[in-house]
């Protein structure tokens, strides 16, 4: 083997732990990669969260009551029935109370392999 | 009782279907009554399928078959048969041989249709392909020989961007924004730049040194959403963002070249399946990366987030010989957690040696690799997802279709192969002729 195959062969086997390494959610991950979460309390966590067949036409209502229940909402995406926003996760289960909330979800991060890498 | 019904003689119920004409069967049947005189007419069926079963003697169905013959409002006369169920002990030697060739004879009819008299799953065992005067990727999926561009088509790919200034993409219609905070859609990065390139890229590349084809549908308007950072990260809180942008826009495709790891057992999301199945119903197919978590052949990891989503289609990666490529993950969970398909991904380190070439971000305020900066060939299910954007935009334009009709195409068109499902879906991509 070459020096070059060699490095290759090194290369190549880092970037595959670093694919196998599931990413998993934390708030300090969140806060170092993501700059569109700054000024989000620690405390809180980002939630997505769908509005139901029923309630699409009445987004904008179930993010005002969602706000109303402690939710600092982000974004309201009429097209999808989606509202992003982040809240105190003790508050989660009690969204469900609100009619036309169909399912909240913790958001989950994404990383690229580094520029560098082979596979992408 | 014979088992050989296929060489029998024709069974008979000794009545006769009468087909009348669409939308004036009450006209049709005083007309069948006034052929026959006084006749047995069952017209229980007439009202739904417009057929009405009478019981003749011969002089009824001779005056019948003059009026079929003349101007009165009835189209036909048959006499009615006798069917069987098939299945049982109706069905068993000869008859059984008939079937089974039959369905073989059918099945390698489509198959000569459909891969217009492409390479037979036995031949593309010894099949190699390399980077020419287009790229290997685009030889494999048929690409090179479409008649057809994804003109009028809009292709979103939801990424780290493009490379704004890059001269490949001089002159084409680009509609851009940013769902991460603090910075513009300009691609610091290279990853969108490169998957933008394999979707959307030009027919004829300006670069005399470098005139390889490498991009699919070269008239289609490009919609470059922002959501991953110039760092190669981002959160669903932007992508969901992104694909909302897309579908507000009319975007027939979206292309996800992203992706989280999961763990076998673990279930799909029910927020992306629910946008998914949202965007189906509104003409918008997204189409994501299963992921690179695998090291083949002893370690095959699941489907990532959100590809695992049964109304996401999930793409896999093939190297240059039609092979799984080592990093490509496969179906392992339930609940929809399966690849559906799978395009051109390389193999970075591992022979055959071609890897995906595409134009990478000449910015230089990019952290760029050594080497020439406008092009770059890399590996990945990240360049196998955008074969099949930009696939499927030639389809969105060859047939008008969209959403869960343009997958179907996909899936009916593409090349099949002789390895496992699990690991390459229905099989390989194919464009249009």
């Amino acid at each position: 083997m070459t020096s070059n195959a060699w490095i290759l062969s090194i290369v190549t086997i880092s970037v595959l732990l670093c694919l196998t390494t599931p990413i998993y959610l934390s708030t300090d991950i969140l806060a170092q990669n993501s700059p569109d979460i700054r000024g989000v309390k620690m405390s809180q966590i980002k939630i997505s969260i769908s509005v139901d067949d029923a309630h699409l036409s009445e987004i904008e209502k179930i993010s005002q009551n969602l706000r109303s229940s402690g939710v600092n909402v982000e974004q309201t995406l009429p097209s999808i029935g989606i509202i992003n926003g982040s809240i105190d996760p003790n508050l989660v289960n009690s969204l469900y109370q609100i009619e036309g909330v169909q399912q909240v979800e913790q958001q989950e991060t994404y990383q690229l392999a580094p520029p560098s890498s082979d596979i992408q | 009782v014979s088992n050989n019904l296929s060489a029998g003689p024709i069974q008979t119920t000794g009545r006769y279907l009468v087909l009348l004409p669409e939308g004036a069967a009450t006209t049709g049947i005083a007309a069948v009554r006034s052929a026959i005189g006084a006749g047995e007419i069952d017209d229980s069926a007439m009202s739904n399928i417009g057929v009405a079963v009478v019981t003749l003697d011969p002089d009824q169905l001779q005056s019948l078959n003059a009026a079929v013959a003349g101007p009165e409002p009835i189209l036909a006369a048959e006499p009615e048969q006798i069917m069987y169920a098939i299945g049982g002990n109706m069905i068993s030697g000869d008859t059984a041989n008939y079937l089974q060739g039959y369905k073989d004879g059918t099945s390698n009819l489509v198959d000569s249709l459909t891969n217009a008299g492409g390479a037979s799953g036995q031949q593309l065992d010894n099949l190699t392909f390399v980077d020419g005067a287009a790229t290997w990727g685009l030889q494999a999926t048929k690409v090179v020989g479409s008649r057809h561009s994804g003109m009028g088509i809009k292709v979103a790919v939801l990424d780290t961007g493009l490379d704004l200034t890059h001269p490949d993409f001089a002159g084409r219609a680009i509609t851009t924004k940013s769902f991460i905070t603090g910075e513009d859609v300009q691609d610091l990065q290279g990853h969108g730049t490169h998957c933008i390139g394999t979707s959307c890229g030009p027919l004829n590349p300006p670069d005399p040194a470098s005139p390889r084809r490498y991009g699919i549908a070269y008239n289609a308007e490009i919609f470059a959403g922002k959501v991953l950072s110039n760092r190669g990260s981002g959160a669903d809180g932007g992508i969901l963002a992104g694909i909302d942008w897309a579908i507000t826009n009319g975007c027939q495709i979206i292309s996800m070249s992203l992706g989280a790891d999961i763990r076998p057992g673990d279930t799909y999301s029910p927020i992306y399946e629910e946008v998914a199945k949202r965007a189906l119903s509104r003409g918008t197919l997204i189409i994501a990366a299963a992921g690179n978590a695998s090291g083949r052949p002893s370690d095959i990891q699941p489907v990532g987030r959100p590809a695992n989503c049964p109304s996401i289609m999930a793409v896999a990666a093939l190297h240059a010989d039609l092979g799984v490529s080592f990093y490509s993950c496969g179906s392992i969970n339930p609940n929809g957690g399966g690849v559906d398909l799978a395009g051109p991904g390389g193999n970075a380190g591992s022979a055959p040696i071609p890897q995906v070439y595409s134009t990478w971000t000449t910015d230089p305020r990019a952290v760029r690799p050594p080497g020439p900066a406008r092009y770059r060939a890399i590996s990945g299910t990240s360049m196998a997802t955008p074969h099949v954007a930009g696939i499927a935009a030639l389809y969105a334009e060859a047939t008008g279709k969209t959403g869960l009709e343009l997958w179907a195409l996909l899936m009916q068109n593409a090349q099949r192969l002789p390895l496992p499902s699990v690991d390459v879906g229905i099989g390989l991509a194919q464009a249009p002729v």
